[in-house]
């Protein structure tokens, strides 16, 4: 009887859930689209990479960006980043390095604008994320050799925005990214990210 | 009132002393043992193997700088340079080498691929390449494979393995990188499509193909490409590659660190073999360029001197 009820429980956990997200999405279906946003990124952080023989060291690392998104909904778009980076070489403690790299970014996310926190005559602010994967072309440095990998990130951020310059806003994130990479245990990166977005076609901030 | 100076003496004091904790909080640990195996052969034994002129002279030159680095070095020229010999070394330093130590094995001579078709295992890059030993009378080839299997032997975890050799390039079994630096070199590199989808390729792919010196086991410096000659040379009295190999150890220093890595000591000699070799020649027969493994970690090789 009781496992009888657990499994009907269970059955129906994932379509409340989605009732719900659905309730919780339909009043903000009327908010303003923006259409379109472009934008230039820039982080700045820190790569933990571990290889099976070695322990963790860290390496600090830069990037650039430009982006494009298609936002149908004001607080849900999808979008496209091509960017370089690079990453430092770690220390030579224990006479080993993590070799410095550098390349091509291609990311593909979903942006979330998830709440408004504040706002005054002048500015808003918001809370949200971008989340997507990410494949890129690196080589080391000081060789000719090329990898590929792919990876996910997760970027919450805050959004500036000017009330009475609405195409334009600011974000400063918090990037956290992982790597499958196949040669290392570990790849991960932690950081901090700013960004500047153009959204020409947006007339006001949404309600 | 007498406190006030006795405070601004300590705050000076403390603000001049600080970048100097700073540094000494900073400074590298490199508290690990040296190996090294050094073979180079100049006359070989068996009638139908051309002498050469100089690869006795770049081993005797590499151990001097490295025994005077602290290495514990092991010496081989000429007739010593036995595979049998070799086989001996390299089981001496496995029974002496801990997993914390940096291993070193570098040869000059002779280099060949076998083109008769013994060739790799499936998966492998093509045809074996061999490093010319000498026997009792005669000669021995010993394949990238074989020598791969021997250094994996080596327990150390840092393992840096040099070839000044033909076709040496052939040792280096990159898994997951791929080389814009052909290995037939000719002045120019890969485009970048090819790279692309190469290392796409090689990253779907990834998995151990057992071949080669695997990057997770050695660094691997070789002289030339796997399809390419080195060369020795009167004017350097030495190997191209191994000339400046050792100028590598004073010059190579490219971040300043007073510390000459494997990845520093490859780029130096291949932009001199650029700069120096290569624009003497237009012809692809005489033009070479280094290779070096890929893989994510570089190891400390000289003190800059």
């Amino acid at each position: 009887m009781i496992g009888t009820m657990m499994s009907l429980i269970r059955g129906a956990a994932l379509p409340v859930l989605a009732a719900l997200l659905l309730a919780a999405l339909v009043p903000l279906a009327h908010a303003d689209p923006d259409w379109l946003t472009l934008g230039l990124t820039s982080r700045a952080g820190a790569n933990f990479t571990r290889d099976p023989r070695f322990p963790t060291k860290g390496q600090t690392d830069l990037a650039v960006g430009g982006l494009i998104e298609f936002v149908p909904l004001s607080f849900l778009g999808i979008g496209t980043e091509l960017g370089y980076h690079w990453t430092k070489p770690s220390n030579l403690d224990g006479g080993f390095r993590y070799r410095g790299h550098a390349g091509w970014d291609l990311r593909l996310y979903v942006m979330l604008r998830y709440l408004r926190l504040a706002e005054s005559s002048k500015l808003l602010l918001f809370l949200g994320s971008n989340q997507g994967v990410t494949a890129r072309l690196d080589h080391y440095d000081l060789t000719t050799l090329h990898f590929f990998y792919l990876g996910v990130f997760l970027h919450p951020y805050l959004e500036l925005g000017l009330v009475e310059l609405p195409v334009l806003s600011f974000q400063l994130s918090l990037p956290f990214e992982y790597y499958f990479r196949k040669d290392r245990d570990l790849s991960t990166s932690i950081g901090v990210g700013v960004a500047v977005r153009y959204s020409p076609l947006r007339k006001r901030w949404s309600e | 009132m007498p406190e006030r100076p006795r405070i601004r003496r300590a705050v000076t004091a403390i603000l001049l002393l600080s970048p100097w904790l700073v540094l000494l909080s900073c400074a590298i640990e490199l508290d690990f043992d040296r190996y090294a195996v050094v073979y180079g052969i100049s006359e070989y034994v068996a009638v139908g193997v051309q002498d050469l002129e100089y690869s006795d002279d770049d081993a005797q030159a590499l151990s001097a700088i490295l025994t005077g680095q602290g290495y514990n070095a092991v010496t081989r020229t000429d007739a010593a340079a036995t595979y049998a010999q070799l086989i001996s070394d390299l089981s001496q330093v496995a029974q002496q080498a801990g997993r914390d130590d940096l291993f070193v094995f570098f040869f000059s001579g002779h280099g060949c691929q076998d083109v008769s078709g013994g060739g790799e295992p499936p998966g492998g890059d093509g045809p074996s390449e061999g490093i010319v030993l000498n026997t009792a009378s005669d000669y021995y080839i010993l394949t990238d494979d074989e020598l791969g299997g021997l250094v994996e032997d080596i327990p150390c975890n840092k393992k840096v393995v040099i070839i000044d050799a033909c076709n040496s390039g052939g040792f280096i079994g990159n898994e997951l990188e791929s080389d814009g630096t052909p290995p037939e070199y000719d002045g120019g590199t890969e485009g970048f499509g090819a790279l692309l989808s190469d290392a796409i390729s090689l990253y779907l792919n990834y998995g151990d193909a057992g071949y080669d010196i695997d990057p997770s086991d050695a660094i691997v410096l070789a002289a030339s490409g796997e399809r390419e000659v080195s060369f020795e040379s009167s004017q350097y009295q030495h190997g191209v590659f191994s000339y400046f190999l050792l100028e590598s150890a004073r010059d190579g220093d490219l971040d300043g660190d007073g510390m000459v890595t494997a990845l520093e000591a490859f780029y130096y000699a291949k932009e001199q073999i650029e700069r120096e070799w290569n624009v003497l020649f237009s012809g692809a027969y005489e033009q070479f360029s280094p290779h070096i493994s890929g893989g994510p970690v570089d190891f400390y090789l000289f003190d800059a001197e």
